[in-house]
């Protein structure tokens, strides 16, 4: 009696003192990258990172729609109009005046400096005089009211050729001039948000600024505002994870429990079966928040599937307990084999530890840590609460299931040979790895789907190929971009390229700045070739003071920065094309140029190209092909820890069964139940990623724990049907836990859910079949 | 017609709808014209010289001769300029001063009332044998690039479009009649 107060208490106070130091220092993260893997190259940590902080993440794609076109029209101007004085949003854009905002005004006050046109010859007399006669016969033209805005102050025309070379090449469709989609019938603005797309909390505050913008624009008017961004996405998953994870929990408890109370009778028993799987999740969340400082979301919400698992060992217990026998009898009968159970599924999930993926590798530890201590706490502690009177009613012998298969040796084999058979071939044919990192999002697919038709809408498709240049300081990183041009030129003349966005056209290095307003002529100087120039035009006295005073002006001027370009479409492009590389480790910070390319017409020889130029700062970039040969990697790598696992798995079974025999005679069916999981995946055009390895490893726990105790079983005869309802229980509360992760709209869950359902199938039928064999006549399958 | 002549009393009351009607019966039209520009930073006039062709609904096409070669090409929502520099689009949406332009004679070319006084004020006075449309932009933004739009006509005929811009330059364009015979 002591023993069970002093137990009681004890356990009691080290849950209250854990759920204490959770409440002070629980950390949980939303970071949707969690379960991408960290990357092992330059190129796949810069992939990450521009997944994770690049300006496309923090890029918001709106589209109004559900009135007549001129309504949306107005509403998108007054959208972006509250939008651009809202501290959540940087820069906001609807392609109103697309030509003529703030980025015209920029580019007109540092179009000296941003000209690659500008040099000594460019102000000569005779360049002078060309550059005259085309403005002469642009104000004759059709386009002169749009020629006359420059002339008096820009004769050389150098701001519209800075334009020129910055126009996208697919621009939305206007309508009343704001964007619209191509159907005419949605009205699409871009917006920038302040936050990073990791920063969920404040992307949620700039939706709900959004949101509220976007209610008081609409007026009384029907339309719908739809919006997309990383940011938004990571904000709406971490809601839906966080709900999807509470409803999930709830069912499979609601679900464990229902079972548990059919099959004990008694409340009290089954909230104590709950203790030491509580207590375990309780201990690994406290684990995982000491070692790795904080707990992702997603992990957390795995924790119904290790309450699953834990939730088990009682029961392994309870359900073998004959009428009227002490529990510390049961467990000295059961002791050796529960040991077993619970030390293999710690081991298969110890593996994950190493995963790449920092969301596995808690997860790997959250699991392990978790059913140690429920194992510890039933094997030692249950007894002893158990004890009590109250609460030793014996379960009644009714028969579960009447399972008893009347099957010879020869049958069994043939019937597995045939499943295995079946299994094979329908998976033959079919691709079994899917390397695609997109699906590893954990973005339900109508997110996914909303975000590239508002890509597409917007004419801002994925890029998939790049170069990068790298250097050390701002100044050499652009000198390096500015060097890249006339072979980029190059290949766009040879059609090799369709084109490129190159941050120096817009913002040259200081070098560069300094040599072009060094190349400008001194006023008296201008003033003289221009009057030269003019001889014989038509043009008026003093028309082109403001272009002496406007290059004067240049040639004193402090270099253009990039602090120059923020708050318009430009300052956005610039943080999209240049930025501070953080490349990891013992390497200094530099910065990195990056180049987007456009129609790239032969991959591998553009690759050729850019690596013929002999630059080492200079890389090319294949991100869909990065990305999947960084998956490709990792799934090799979780194929070895789930090796690994599944070999300290053998390790304690030879260990715990002390025979190398009989550790792989349980081995093999559960080994064979694996792979027709996996097989019958495949056959149903499930492609096989790391997530659904992980789960397979999960299986494998599971799978060793049934064998160990239908082997128990079979040795020990007279429990045979003990033994079946036995596992009824715990592949019942484990099929609930796993089942309602397959009902989940979330990926990740939902692979990991419906893997281990087919597993935890398969493992039984193929236990069943291959190691109930009565052994009367079957001296060779003794295992002790 | 036959109405007009045969009660010159109504025709003091020609209104928009009745030109638009008249006007709205052409289905092509093709004229020559002189173009002067007046403009300020300029000494001397620009006077271009070409042909002007409009096929309904909604294009327009203006060939300049001399003194150098330039087409534009407007069909729906894109104005598309040739010339010895190169082929240049412009997105009419895009541009707003040029889109009042440009939709000023089209439409009216067209008699499409609607579009008119959607973006113009518009005045008419004079009778069928000889109209004239002013036109006001309604829009702000417009409004400070282009004063007023002029356009006469006999019948359903334009005879001359004059775009007077805010900064004071001006744009005459004279239809030199009966450029079919040529």
């Amino acid at each position: 009696m002591n023993l069970r107060y002093a137990s009681t208490g004890g356990c009691a106070l080290v849950l209250a003192v854990a759920v204490a130091w959770l409440a002070a220092a629980l950390r949980i993260e939303t970071d949707m990258s969690a379960f991408l893997p960290r990357g092992q190259s330059d190129a796949q940590r810069m992939f990450n990172r521009e997944l994770r902080d690049g300006v496309s993440s923090r890029l918001m794609l709106i589209e109004l729609a559900g009135d007549q076109p001129a309504n949306l029209a107005r509403m998108s101007r007054t959208l972006q109009r509250k939008l651009a004085v809202d501290s959540a949003f940087k820069y906001v854009g609807n392609g109103d005046s697309a030509l003529g905002g703030a980025e015209l005004a920029v580019i007109e006050r540092h179009r000296y400096q941003m000209s690659d046109a500008v040099d000594a010859a460019h102000f000569d007399v005779a360049a002078l005089r060309a550059a005259l006669a085309e403005r002469l016969e642009g104000l004759a033209g059709g386009g002169s009211l749009l020629e006359k805005r420059w002339l008096s102050s820009d004769p050389t025309g150098e701001a519209w050729h800075v334009l020129a070379q910055l126009a996208p090449p697919v621009q939305p469709k206007h309508i009343d001039g704001v964007w619209f989609n191509r159907a005419g019938k949605a009205a699409l603005l871009i917006a920038e948000t302040r936050a990073p797309g990791w920063d969920v909390e404040r992307q949620r505050q700039a939706i709900l600024a959004l949101q509220r913008d976007f209610a008081m624009a609409r007026e009384d008017s029907n339309a719908q505002l739809r919006f997309s961004s990383p940011g938004a996405m990571a904000a709406e998953s971490r809601t839906l994870i966080a709900a999807e994870a509470t409803r999930l929990s709830l069912i499979s408890v609601v679900l464990i429990l229902g079972i548990l109370l059919w099959v004990y009778r008694s409340l009290p028993l089954v909230l104590l079966c709950f203790v030491p799987a509580v207590t375990g999740l309780l201990a690994g969340i406290v684990t995982v928040n000491a070692w790795f400082g904080s707990v992702q979301g997603i992990t957390l919400g795995f924790a119904a599937t290790l309450l699953g698992e834990s939730v088990d060992y009682p029961s392994f217990l309870l359900t073998q307990r004959r009428p009227g026998e002490n529990l510390f009898a049961t467990r000295a009968r059961l002791g050796r084999t529960l040991a077993m159970a619970v030390l293999t599924t710690a081991c298969g999930a110890l593996a994950l530890l190493f995963a790449d993926f920092p969301g596995l590798a808690q997860l790997g530890l959250l699991t392990a840590v978790g059913i140690l201590v429920a194992g510890a706490m039933t094997y030692w502690l249950l007894p002893i609460w158990i004890a009590a009177p109250a609460l030793h009613s014996p379960l009644p012998r009714r028969p579960l299931l009447a399972l008893d298969l009347p099957m010879g040796r020869r049958v069994r084999w043939l019937a597995v040979i045939t499943m295995a058979g079946v299994v094979a071939l329908s998976a033959w044919n079919q691709s079994w790895w899917d390397d695609d990192v997109a699906n590893m999002n954990p973005l339900p697919v109508e997110l996914k789907v909303r975000d590239r038709e508002l890509r597409q809408a917007l004419g801002a498709p994925d890029v998939r190929y790049l170069i990068v240049v790298g250097a050390q300081s701002e100044e050499d990183v652009l000198r390096h971009a500015e060097e890249l041009r006339p072979h980029l030129q190059r290949w766009v003349a040879a059609g090799a390229l369709g084109g490129f966005e190159l941050v120096s056209d817009f913002l040259p290095s200081r070098a560069t700045q300094a040599r072009r307003q060094a190349a400008l002529p001194q006023g008296a100087e201008l003033s003289a070739s221009l009057g030269a120039a003019l001889a014989g035009l038509p043009f008026r006295d003093g028309t082109f003071a403001p272009f002496v005073l406007a290059v004067e002006e240049a040639r004193n001027a402090p270099p253009l920065t990039f602090a120059d370009l923020s708050g318009n479409a430009l300052g956005l492009k610039a943080t999209a094309l240049l930025r501070r590389g953080d490349s990891g480790g013992a390497r200094s910070e530099g910065w990195e140029v990056v180049i987007p390319l456009r129609g790239v017409a032969n991959a591998s020889a553009m690759a050729a190209d850019v690596a013929a130029l002999g630059a080492a700062q200079v890389r090319w970039l294949d991100l869909r092909g990065e990305s999947a040969a960084m998956m490709k990697a990792y799934r090799h790598e979780a194929v070895r820890y789930a090796g690994l696992g599944a070999l300290l798995i053998f390790g304690v079974l030879a260990f715990g069964l002390r025979s190398v025999r009989g550790a792989l005679r349980l081995m093999f069916p559960v080994a064979l139940a694996v792979l027709l999981t996996a097989g019958t995946l495949v056959a149903a055009r499930t492609p096989l990623s790391v997530l659904h390895l992980v789960a397979l490893l999960l299986v494998l726990g599971l799978g060793v724990n049934y064998a160990l105790f239908i082997a128990r079983a079979r040795v020990e005869g007279d429990e045979f049907a003990q033994t079946l309802r036995t596992l009824a229980v715990v592949s019942g509360t484990t099929l609930c836990a796993f089942g309602t992760l397959a009902f989940s709209g979330i990926v990740v869950l939902h692979a990991i859910g419906i893997t281990v359902c087919a597993g935890v199938g398969y493992s039984l039928l193929v236990c069943f079949l291959l190691l109930s064999a009565k052994p009367a006549r079957d001296s060779a399958m003794k295992t002790r | 017609m036959l109405v007009l002549v045969a009660m010159p009393h109504v025709a003091l009351a020609f209104d928009l709808a009745e030109l638009m009607a008249m006007l709205g019966q052409v289905s092509e039209s093709s004229v020559a014209f002189v173009e002067t520009k007046y403009v300020s930073t300029l000494n001397t006039p620009l006077v271009r010289r070409g042909t002007m062709r409009f096929i309904r609904p909604d294009q327009l096409q203006m060939r300049v001769e001399t003194p150098y070669f330039e087409r534009m090409d407007i069909a729906g929502g894109v104005l598309t300029i040739e010339n010895r520099r190169g082929i240049r689009q412009i997105d009419l949406d895009g541009q707003p001063s040029v889109a009042a332009w440009v939709a000023s004679i089209r439409a009216t070319l067209k008699g499409d009332a609607a579009s008119l006084s959607r973006l113009f004020n518009v005045a008419l006075t004079g009778q069928a044998a000889r109209w004239s449309l002013s036109l006001a932009p309604r829009e702000p933004g417009l409004s400070g690039v282009i004063q007023r739009i002029s356009i006469d006509g006999t019948l359903a005929r334009l005879t001359r479009i004059e775009v007077d811009e805010r900064m004071g330059d001006r744009t005459v364009l004279v239809i030199v009649p009966d450029v079919d015979k040529r």
